[in-house]
């Protein structure tokens, strides 16, 4: 009997709350105090100017028309310390901005379970902030703001000590990192577009274990970094137009046993740096157009280079040092002079990817100048017959003929 | 005149400015944004290495200690970005709850009492220079 009650009683509060702003309840501080745990609370059409909206329980909030939520600069805007929520539906916009708070248009803190879904984070200091959560999923959002140049920009997506996200589907732009992750573990991010942010496209420190899968990243201030990490799996992902003296496709600092296979890098300053890295396989990738397609520094060791495509990019690879702890082996260069007599698809002479010039511009940046001139040309036919300067065991013995 | 000039020009290891979302930090690679965060060090010759973080320059000087001797080291104010603090004389926050780019939260102020009156809104604990410039960077260290 008392079951029954306890039925009849949750069946009851099942209605949905429903705020409107012509409605009975017409602001979302008011509906949230409505709701009871594992309620729904609709939020109709219309302009909502409200901040600090704590959802402390479970609760799914959809917006019908998708409905505005402007903070009008005055703190967070929605915060979530409740398990279980889902947030579908609505247009979050403007946050304070701060240097001493990180603000956020949506903030989740020690949650399990969040869901955010088909939301739109316009001109927010940070988007969407979580810290210390398990098992969220943000998918299909869409995150653009404005902070250009401002140092004091936030990020697009924040992870902060976050288990086992997922990240699906999301458009970021205009944010200091579209997406950050830092002691984060287990995530899985794909499909996601990060565009035009100060900094990075995607930038993950001291964060194992995760996959990012297929997602693109273009124009960012410098590119994608990755740093002090093991175990992460980098699998057709784009990297893409990432010019200046800083920016890199992707760079990679103490990155080790990891996966970084069938991306594509172009047009980027540098399309993949790489140092203090080891025991990694860059397997499968192309290298189109960018400055320099891959630069290698001789603090890492055991990389296997296996199967890329290396066309038209200025520099194939460039070290800083004579010495080579890495293996390049059966990539496709189109800068590769030899010959494939016997028909069989190898080159049958190995291929020195690391010029004289390249050593002289690493050393001495301002003979970039010699790039296009007859002198440099000579040098490099000159060093390719007896190497004086170039790392001897830096070669390809199974250079492809044909792009692979 | 000329002779003074360079003597002059050589002699200043004044910070000098960092060109935000540009610069390289010298030791981690990453492009160097934050103006709470960042630091330099300014050789006696003069020449200035930037960093986005203070244990960036912490791990850097102490791994090129022979080269850079005699080199003067500054350090965000993180009450008031875009000024300098000499790193010997400030006063250290490794805090609780601010992240900073390579996630050892360190934060400089000017004093003792600046450095309390943080703490007592972010938890954090007070350190000087003897025992930041220790730092390694590695996993978890906060935590």
């Amino acid at each position: 009997m008392m079951g029954l009650f306890l039925l009849v009683g949750s069946i009851a509060s099942a209605q949905p709350v429903t705020v409107s702003p012509e409605g009975e309840t017409s602001t979302i501080v008011e509906g949230l105090e409505l709701t009871q745990p594992y309620d729904t609370l609709i939020i109709k059409e219309g302009t909502y100017r409200e901040h600090n909206l704590i959802v402390d329980h479970p609760l799914t909030i959809i917006g019908e028309g998708r409905p505005v939520i402007d903070g009008e600069k005055k703190g967070f805007i929605l915060v979530i310390t409740g398990d279980d929520v889902t947030v579908k539906g609505l247009e979050i916009r403007n946050t304070s901005t701060s240097f001493m708070e990180d603000y956020a248009g949506i903030l989740i803190e020690k949650t399990k379970n969040t869901v955010i879904e088909d939301v739109r984070l316009i001109d927010n200091f940070f988007g969407i902030y979580l810290a210390e959560t398990d098992k969220a999923k943000i998918k299909n959002n869409y995150l653009s703001a404005s902070g250009e140049r401002e140092t004091s920009s936030g990020n697009g997506i924040h992870l902060w000590y976050s288990k086992d996200t997922k990240i699906e589907g999301n458009y970021v732009r205009g944010h200091r990192d579209g997406l950050y992750f830092e002691f984060v573990d287990g995530a899985f991010i794909t499909n996601n577009l990060s565009e035009e942010n100060i900094r990075y496209g995607i930038h993950f420190m001291y964060s194992d274990n995760c996959s990012y899968v297929e997602n693109t990243f273009r124009d960012n201030g410098g590119g994608v970094a990755v740093m002090y990490t093991s175990n992460v799996e980098i699998i057709g992902n784009r990297f893409e137009d990432n010019w200046g003296s800083s920016a890199y496709g992707m760079l990679l600092k103490e990155i080790n046993r990891s996966r970084i296979e069938n991306n594509h890098f172009e047009n980027n300053s540098v399309g993949l740096y790489i140092e203090a890295t080891s025991r990694n396989e860059v397997k499968g990738n192309t290298f189109r157009q960018n400055g320099w397609a891959v630069k290698l520094m001789a603090n890492s060791t055991d990389n296997v280079f296996s199967e890329n495509n290396f066309i038209a990019n200025s520099f194939e690879v460039s070290t800083n040092s004579r010495r080579n702890f890495n293996e390049f082996t059966g990539n496709y260069w189109s800068q590769y002079e030899g010959y494939d007599l016997d028909r069989d698809g190898v080159g049958d002479v190995p291929h020195h990817p690391v010029r004289l010039f390249t050593i002289l511009v690493e050393k001495q940046p301002q003979s970039l100048l010699l790039l296009r001139s007859l002198l440099v040309d000579i040098l490099d036919a000159a060093e390719k017959v007896m190497p004086a300067l170039t790392p001897e065991t830096l070669i390809d013995i199974k250079p492809q003929m044909n792009e692979l | 005149m000329i002779i003074a000039l360079i003597l002059l020009v050589g002699c200043s290891q004044e910070p000098v400015p960092i060109h935000y979302n540009s610069d390289e930090c010298a030791h981690c690679k990453m492009m160097i944004t934050d103006n709470q965060f960042a630091a330099q060090l300014v050789t006696d010759k003069g020449k200035a290495y930037k960093f986005d973080a203070i244990e960036c320059m912490a791990v850097y000087y102490r791994e090129n200690q022979n080269d850079l001797s005699g080199s003067r080291l500054w350090v965000s104010n993180y009450n008031k970005p875009g000024t300098w603090l000499d790193a010997l004389e400030a006063q250290f926050v490794k805090s609780e709850v601010i992240n900073s780019p390579m996630g050892e939260s360190l934060l400089a102020l000017p004093g003792k009492e600046a450095a309390d009156e943080h703490v007592e809104d972010k938890p954090g604990r007070l350190l000087l220079w003897d025992e930041v410039s220790q730092t390694d960077m590695k996993k978890g260290t906060h935590r």
